[in-house]
């Protein structure tokens, strides 16, 4: 089968297109064949290696497995213990908790990692849905949305933004999205009621005041963040470099404790909700928003696209013979 | 608004109709406003408090829950702060085995546990489509069948039999089905390949074997069926049985085993109802599956519904339907 290999973590041209084994399924997974895919920041991280601690999940001195971890596709063949699939059920899901490799033409995924897709939702919109539409949701839970209150959403027109601003929507609150200036209208067209470019402009001097800050970004000190929080104000980290990462998990406790607001990071939980998030799909509340469609033969393309950060929504990798 | 109440366990007279306070949903909960719900053997059971030790679940001298009702659709009238799925004016359909309350004109409903109903079926549908597919459902997933293997269903025409039956030829298993006269053509459509008539012929004493035989309604047991299973073959009710021996029967069985052609009896626990419903829409938007529905009572005359579904005779499942005036 053909499927995007690497052999040293690095730059989106390290990847390359070859001929590799078809994998067998184990007892408890389930062959797919992979009709679509989409990048997610962990591909990005786990591409270059960078941060060093990704490389625990894929190799310490080169990767070892394929990218890929948000799949759509079609079952071809079930492990013996699988009781939930047969063959032709067509299914998506996040197998990040498996052994990734969706940038191929099969996959092998854990029987409990994928879900049947609706008929009414395509494979590219399923494969764009799982990490990006899980992280989004979580984060609202666990930042406590609730209706009335002003939400700033940093990134808000990446991946998981594009997700978290209409999933917020649905709770009427009103949205503050930043993100770059080529994005604006995109934020907007979702249901951000402000924009603000960052470019041009520092939310967290502005003297604005949100409840809740939802962070893809994390570019800015967590004391810049502190600043723009109002009195019982949420601060919820989805994204961003590992420097921040750690600030947040040392200090977010101590800021928890000491204040009535509240920072914290949240912790993703593959597949968790995904029934609740694909109703809100399949009732049209939620549209995953893909900004570019690549072949499977051109994933190091749209990698570098990823990289450049201007993606607007989701890419997604599609097998050539359903293009 | 209207609901049927229950405050002791009982035979279906215990149902009373009253005007009850219509719920408020809890954060994560959603208020449904009824249009269709049915009587199901779980109901059945449910008022009844039988077998006795449902009353570990139900409330041991009298229901916790006053409002019967298990299976329901109907549309999102109100949503709690948490939930996120739906809106007002949502269509959606659903199964609790632990209880719904859907025996009313509103009920109130974890979000989780209710999904968008089919495109192109009605509240009555969509409300019968639950129940019996995910208990048969639950067996098809409990023993290791393929596509290519010979089933016999006993009783194929109830709730369970009729849904065992479609899901059984989309998963490719050829079925062999045990109903009375007047269902062999409905059993047929559904996808049987084989029809027995039971007031004609007994079907224990066939020479035909199977690799399985599944009985969805208690009437026949293990040692009847016993010849009618391959050497390895798996006998699967959806009933206790006589004194409750299919609970015990696959606690034993895997150990005498060689006593008995290396034949057993499994018993399913059903679970993972969120994973059937989803199976049961995507069949049915597919033409794939499709609920049998016998009568319709309305809500108030739901005590005739409870008795006639008591009788064992239904076919398919049995609806309720509810009436909303302009006020409620």
């Amino acid at each position: 089968m053909k499927a995007i290999v690497y052999t040293k973590y690095g730059p989106p041209d390290v990847l390359q297109l070859k001929e590799v084994e078809k994998p067998t399924p184990k007892d408890n997974e389930v062959l797919v064949k992979v009709h679509a895919a989409s990048v997610n920041d962990w591909d990005w991280g786990l591409l270059r290696g960078k941060p060093f601690v990704n490389r625990l999940f894929f190799g310490l001195l080169k990767p070892k497995k394929i990218l890929g971890c948000d799949i759509a596709g079609q079952v071809e063949v079930v492990g013996r213990n699988v009781k939930q699939f047969q063959p032709g059920d067509e299914v998506f899901g996040d197998i990040s908790g498996g052994n990734w490799g969706g940038f191929a033409e099969y996959v092998c995924a854990l029987e409990n990692a994928l879900t049947l897709k609706p008929t009414s939702i395509t494979f590219e919109e399923a494969a764009a849905l799982p990490q990006a539409g899980i992280l989004a949701l979580q984060s609202l839970r666990k930042g406590q949305i609730e209706k009335g209150q002003k939400v700033l959403i940093n990134g808000a027109g990446g991946g998981a933004g594009s997700f978290t601003v209409q999933i917020a929507k649905s709770f009427g609150v009103e949205i503050t999205g930043v993100d770059s200036t080529e994005k604006l209208d995109m934020m907007r067209s979702i249901g951000a009621d402000q924009v603000i470019d960052y470019t041009k402009e520092d939310f967290t001097r502005s003297g604005q005041r949100y409840d809740l800050i939802l962070d893809n970004a994390a570019y800015h000190s967590i004391f810049d963040y502190l600043r723009a929080l109002s009195p019982k104000g949420i601060y919820v980290m989805l994204g961003g470099s590992s420097a921040r990462a750690l600030q947040v998990m040392l200090l977010g406790p101590l800021i928890s404790m000491t204040g009535g607001k509240k920072m914290g990071m949240l912790m993703h939980k593959p597949n968790k909700d995904l029934d609740s998030l694909t109703e809100l799909v399949e009732t049209g509340k939620v549209k995953p928003i893909i900004d570019k469609i690549y072949p499977l033969s051109n994933a190091a393309e749209a990698l570098q696209y990823f990289g450049e950060g201007h993606v607007k929504g989701k890419v997604v990798i599609t097998l050539e013979e359903y293009l | 608004m209207k609901a049927i109440v229950y405050t002791k366990y009982g035979a279906p007279d215990v149902l009373q109709l009253n005007e009850v306070e219509k719920p408020t949903p809890k954060d994560n909960e959603v208020l449904i406003k009824v249009y269709a719900t049915t009587v199901n053997r779980t109901d059945c059971a449910t008022i009844r408090a039988k077998p006795f030790f449902m009353r570990l679940f139900t409330g041991l001298f009298k229901p916790k829950k006053q409002i019967p009702g298990t299976e329901f659709a109907g549309e999102i009238e109100a949503v709690g702060k948490n939930a996120i799925s739906y809106e007002v004016g949502d269509q959606v359909f659903g199964f609790d085995d632990q209880g719904s309350g859907s025996h009313a004109q509103y009920m109130t409903i974890s979000e989780d546990k209710t999904m968008t109903i089919p495109k192109n079926i009605t509240y009555e549908q969509a409300a019968a489509s639950t129940e019996g597919a995910h208990y048969a459902y639950n067996f098809i997933k409990k023993v290791d069948i393929r596509s290519g293997q010979k089933i016999l269903v006993n009783g194929a025409t109830g709730a369970i039999g009729s849904a065992a039956v479609q899901l059984l030829k989309y998963f490719g298993v050829d079925v062999t089905a045990v109903c009375n006269t007047k269902n062999i053509e409905l059993v047929k459509s559904l996808g049987a390949s084989r029809v027995i008539d039971y007031t004609k012929e007994d079907f224990t004493k066939e020479n035909q074997k199977y690799d399985f035989v599944f009985d969805t309604v208690g009437k026949s047991s293990f040692f009847k069926c016993r010849r009618l299973l391959q050497p390895g073959g798996v006998y699967i009710s959806s009933d206790l049985g006589y004194m409750a021996q299919n609970i015990f029967l696959p606690l034993i069985t895997p150990i005498i085993k060689p006593m008995i052609g290396n034949k057993k009896t499994v018993f399913p626990m059903p679970t993972d109802i969120r994973g059937s419903i989803r199976l049961i829409k995507k069949l049915t938007e597919e033409g794939k599956f499709k609920a049998v529905i016998d009568r319709k009572y309305p809500l108030e005359h739901i005590v005739e519904a409870y008795k006639y579904v008591e009788t064992g005779q239904k076919t398919g499942n049995v609806v309720v339907t509810v009436e909303h005036d302009n006020k409620t």
